[in-house]
């Protein structure tokens, strides 16, 4: 259990990520700014583009060694000791300790995370002796606990099989076991179930909400789906291009939503539509956003929506937009939208 | 997809491929107009100027008979290169078939691979000289013996990914379109099967030569008369201890040639295959 | 979906099994459903439940091992290659991302199709190619492009370009919004319902998501394990749900709407392998109101409406 600070366990300030080329460098991630605060899971949704996984993967210092990658900003994790650490700065060796430790991760495809002739039980202990420094038949014991702790059922049977022996649900809690047996304070959880069948996604959904409850760790949510979003974050942020377009409780961005791209993607959900028509009877028509999302070599003056925004005008293609909204709410756009 | 400008540029990224590829383009340039170029006749025999050391008037020397020995390597290229590329091509081509129709056609597989396995149990010299034995000694047989040689390679190379290609998502696609199945083998495996078949060309190609001239010096080549680069070397085993140039030319010229085309192969592969992997 | 002679489409006690004695695996098992013309049907399931093979072999794209399909009243199950070729043109298939091939210009695709058909023959040629781009909302003048020059959706409309070339009667779509982004989604599926109403298509949409199922289907048909749990209405189906497995999907789909009921877990525990099914009932091993019957008895399809079927031991009770 953690104290309850006022503090974020994690503070993201103007995080910029490049991707340096013989051509020139190609902005991914534009300027974000969220905080992730203890018990509290913050949703960060997106396309394909929005630079969403970027973002994941610059926190955890995991950008592919093979590209020339350029963060500049702050990423603030606050330990549990009162600590602060600055992220992206620190030293590699800092950064392993806090690594599967202090802050974890977890990916979309558990079958390339897991180690093929590594049995899942060792792996998870693995985890634990590497950081806790205990003694094999400790970590063992600890292993098979976290493996009941998520519901997996015949543990210590399970804990001798191979991840192929696994299916795709048993995988993903295996991976939510090795992340949660160092009590990590934040879980970062990169489309976690988007693979998964939709009742096995309730299961792995109900139990990551249960284990947050119970250790009151931090969550960042990375997902395109928002009926996830909807049920299982307090706060979401919307990327897209690079930034995020708007920022707020859940209750406040899906019902006094301020962005077009937020409206626009609310309003191309097959799921809304048909909880418009319970409510009104009416049989809504599916709006779709035109166009697709910028490619990331172009760069333009103006709002990167722009040429897709139904409500766009010579402002937006012109200048940048500015923050509307308060603190608690607030979006990217020439517009005051009232809804 | 393949812009061949963009292509030209990757490969020859490395100097060691752009080096490879000069070296063949020079000696297919050299073998085709030596005869124009050079001052001297390749098969022509001086006996009072045998065994000379190359000097300034025979640059690589003179061979036993007083034949100039730097026509004689680059005439016998045109010999070497043609036996290398004709074996290639054929294994190719009949290796191509072989490995298309076992890797489409399930009911073929079974018979096809274990005639592939049949003709690699043989290592490939062996083969050759049994066939050259049997067949005689002419450059025509040692380009059969060596096609049968290599096709099972290429068979076994095409066949597997054959089975790949076929079960891909376009595949299934074109067939619920209702294409003939001639159709979708020639019009749309065959074009996907391009690269490792390319890659085995040049590998085959660089086989084949260094067979050849295997073969030429056991004797049971393409015949003591004909001037291949193996021939050359057989030929020079008597004289090697008091002329080396004798054998270290038609040597030189085998390895030089050969590793060239290995490289070029490796450079072709290699902007192949990444390319695979992110098209498909 | 009552079956008349009118039906497009009729399939009866369809079964399709896939590798060799102990990996033998019975991927759709018993199946019999009936689409009339002009009917969007919906296919859902989740992985394993057999929709996707069941997709395929309503089209004869792989064999089967019991059962018949009547495609407007001809008997088109085991029929050979040439003998299915003319009637490819009336049935084609919408995949998944990506179904073309790298190396072919798209321009030569479409006019590929229309050769195989002999569509359009001649100077109309041409024309007919420009026409399909437009129907997709694509642009023409990209027609010597490859496909790796396009984006994610616009490949997808190029594959429906692609089924729609032979002008066919009968659609299968398989997954085709799986692999692409919200907003693209949307556009692909009010694609398809112009095209439905502007050309008369009758399609079987498979698909795990069942919102987008709700939104453009008529009929909708649950599947488990290779085997048809419920068929109804869609009206029905999602109002009134009878079979605890077409509930218990509906209770876990997550709403987009944070004051509507969170996801529900009804069903605990994975599905069982398909090799291994269970006895009697297949989905008795997650299903809360499982008995002894259920382990015996293999639930028939009935049908309790006009519209509305169930294969379910404990109909009467739940």
């Amino acid at each position: 259990m953690y104290v309850m600070n006022s503090l974020p366990t994690l503070s993201v300030r103007n995080l910029q990520i490049s991707l340096l080329q013989k051509q020139g460098p190609l902005n991914l991630v534009r300027g974000i700014n969220f905080e992730v605060m203890p018990s509290e899971t913050l949703a960060l949704v997106g396309e394909s583009g929005s630079g969403k996984s970027l973002t994941a993967l610059s926190i955890m210092r995991l950008l592919a060694r093979n590209a020339h990658w350029d963060c500049q900003g702050e990423v603030l994790f606050n330990d549990s000791q009162g600590l602060a650490h600055n992220l992206l700065k620190l030293p590699e060796k800092n950064m392993r300790t806090l690594r599967g430790h202090r802050i974890a991760m977890i990916f979309q495809e558990p079958m390339t995370c897991l180690n093929p002739v590594i049995t899942v039980g060792q792996q998870i202990a693995e985890s634990v002796k590497l950081h806790f420094g205990l003694d094999q038949s400790t970590a063992h014991a600890r292993a098979l606990r976290a493996l009941e702790q998520v519901e997996i059922p015949a543990a210590h049977q399970r804990y001798h099989e191979y991840p192929h022996q696994l299916s795709g649900g048993m995988r993903q809690r295996v991976m939510i076991a090795m992340a949660m047996i160092c009590e990590p304070q934040l879980l970062i959880a990169d489309e976690p179930t988007t693979a998964l069948d939709v009742t096995i996604q309730a299961q792995i959904l109900n139990l990551m909400s249960r284990l947050q409850k119970d250790t009151g760790m931090s969550m960042l949510f990375i997902t395109h789906n928002l009926g996830v979003v909807a049920h299982h974050a307090q706060r979401v942020a919307v990327m897209y291009a690079g930034q995020i377009v708007e920022q707020g409780s859940v209750a406040d961005v899906f019902s006094r939503t301020q962005h077009p791209y937020t409206q626009g993607l609310l309003a191309c959900l097959p799921g809304r539509a048909r909880q418009q028509f319970k409510k009104t009877g009416q049989r809504v028509a599916l709006l779709d956003i035109p166009g697709q999302a910028p490619t990331m070599s172009s760069s333009s003056r103006g709002c990167s929506f722009a040429p897709r925004c139904h409500l766009c005008f010579d402002k937006c293609l012109q200048s940048l937009p500015d923050w509307r909204g308060h603190s608690k709410h607030y979006s990217l756009c020439h517009l005051e939208l009232s809804s | 997809m393949l812009d061949w400008r963009e292509s030209f540029r990757t490969l020859f990224a490395r100097r060691v491929v752009l080096f490879a590829a000069v070296v063949l383009l020079l000696m297919l340039i050299m073998a085709v107009l030596c005869t124009w170029v050079l001052p001297f006749e390749p098969m022509a025999m001086k006996v009072s100027q045998r065994l000379k050391a190359p000097n300034l008037i025979h640059w690589a020397g003179t061979d036993e008979l007083g034949r100039d020995m730097t026509s004689r390597i680059f005439y016998g290229a045109r010999y070497s290169l043609a036996i290398g590329a004709g074996t290639a091509f054929l294994a190719a081509f009949f290796g191509t078939i072989m490995g298309l129709l076992a890797g489409f056609f399930k009911s073929l597989d079974a018979l096809l691979m274990r005639l592939v396995d049949a003709m690699m149990a043989f290592p490939d010299i062996l083969l050759g000289i049994a066939l050259v034995s049997i067949l005689g000694a002419s450059p025509v047989n040692v380009v059969l013996a060596l096609t049968l040689v290599y096709t099972p390679r290429v068979a076994r190379v095409v066949r597997a990914s054959t089975l790949v290609i076929r079960e891909l998502p376009y595949i299934e696609a074109a067939h619920a379109v209702g294409l003939s199945t001639p159709r979708l083998l020639f019009k749309h495996i065959l074009p996907n099967l391009m690269s490792p078949i390319l890659v085995q060309l040049s590998f085959i190609f660089a086989y084949a030569l260094l067979a050849e001239a295997g073969l030429s010096f056991l004797g049971v080549g393409v015949g003591a008369e004909i001037p291949t680069w193996g021939t050359m070397v057989a030929s020079s085993t008597q004289y090697a201890d008091r002329a080396l140039w004798t054998l270290l030319f038609p040597g030189l010229a085998i390895v030089l040639t050969a590793l060239s085309l290995q490289v070029l192969g490796d450079g072709v592969r290699d902007l192949l295959d990444p390319r695979l992997k992110g098209s498909t | 979906m009552t079956s008349t002679s009118s039906s497009m489409l009729n399939v009866e006690a369809l079964s399709v099994e896939f590798g060799r004695g102990e990996q033998r695996v019975r991927a759709v098992a018993n199946v019999s459903l009936c689409i009339q013309a002009g009917q969007t049907v919906g296919l859902v399931g989740e992985s394993g439940s057999g929709k996707s093979t069941l997709g395929r072999a309503i089209i004869n794209l792989i064999p089967i091992h019991q059962g018949s399909i009547h495609f407007m009243g001809q008997a088109i199950q085991g029929l050979s290659s040439s003998d299915m070729r003319p009637l490819r043109r009336q049935m084609q298939m919408i995949f998944q991302d990506p179904s073309l091939n790298p190396r072919q210009r798209v321009g030569d695709m479409l006019n590929e199709v229309l050769d195989t058909h002999g569509l359009h023959k001649g100077l109309l040629r041409s024309q007919r190619v420009n026409e399909l781009f437009q129907l997709v909302g694509l642009n023409p003048e990209h027609r010597s492009r490859f496909p790796h020059e396009f984006s994610g959706g616009q490949k997808q409309r190029l594959g429906i370009a692609r089924a729609l070339a032979a002008e066919p009667q009968f659609i299968v779509a398989d997954e085709p919004l799986s692999a692409l982004d919200m907003s693209i989604q949307a556009q692909i599926v009010n694609l398809l319902i112009e095209l439905k109403s502007r050309l008369g298509l009758t399609i079987l949409f498979i698909s795990h998501d069942l919102d987008v199922v709700e939104y453009l289907c008529d009929h909708v048909v649950v599947m488990y394990l290779g085997r048809v749990m419920e068929m109804a209405s869609t009206e029905v189906l999602f109002s009134k749900p009878m079979h605890p497995y077409t509930k218990a999907l509906l209770a876990a789909a997550p709403i987009p709407d944070p004051s509507q009921p969170a996801p529900e877990v009804v069903i605990h525990g994975e599905p069982p392998s398909p090799l291994n099914p269970p006895s009697g009932c297949v989905f008795r091993t997650r299903c809360q109101h499982a008995t002894n019957e259920c382990a015996v008895q293999i639930p028939e399809l009935t049908q309790i409406d006009a519209q509305h079927s169930v294969a379910c031991n404990r109909l009467s009770e739940i």
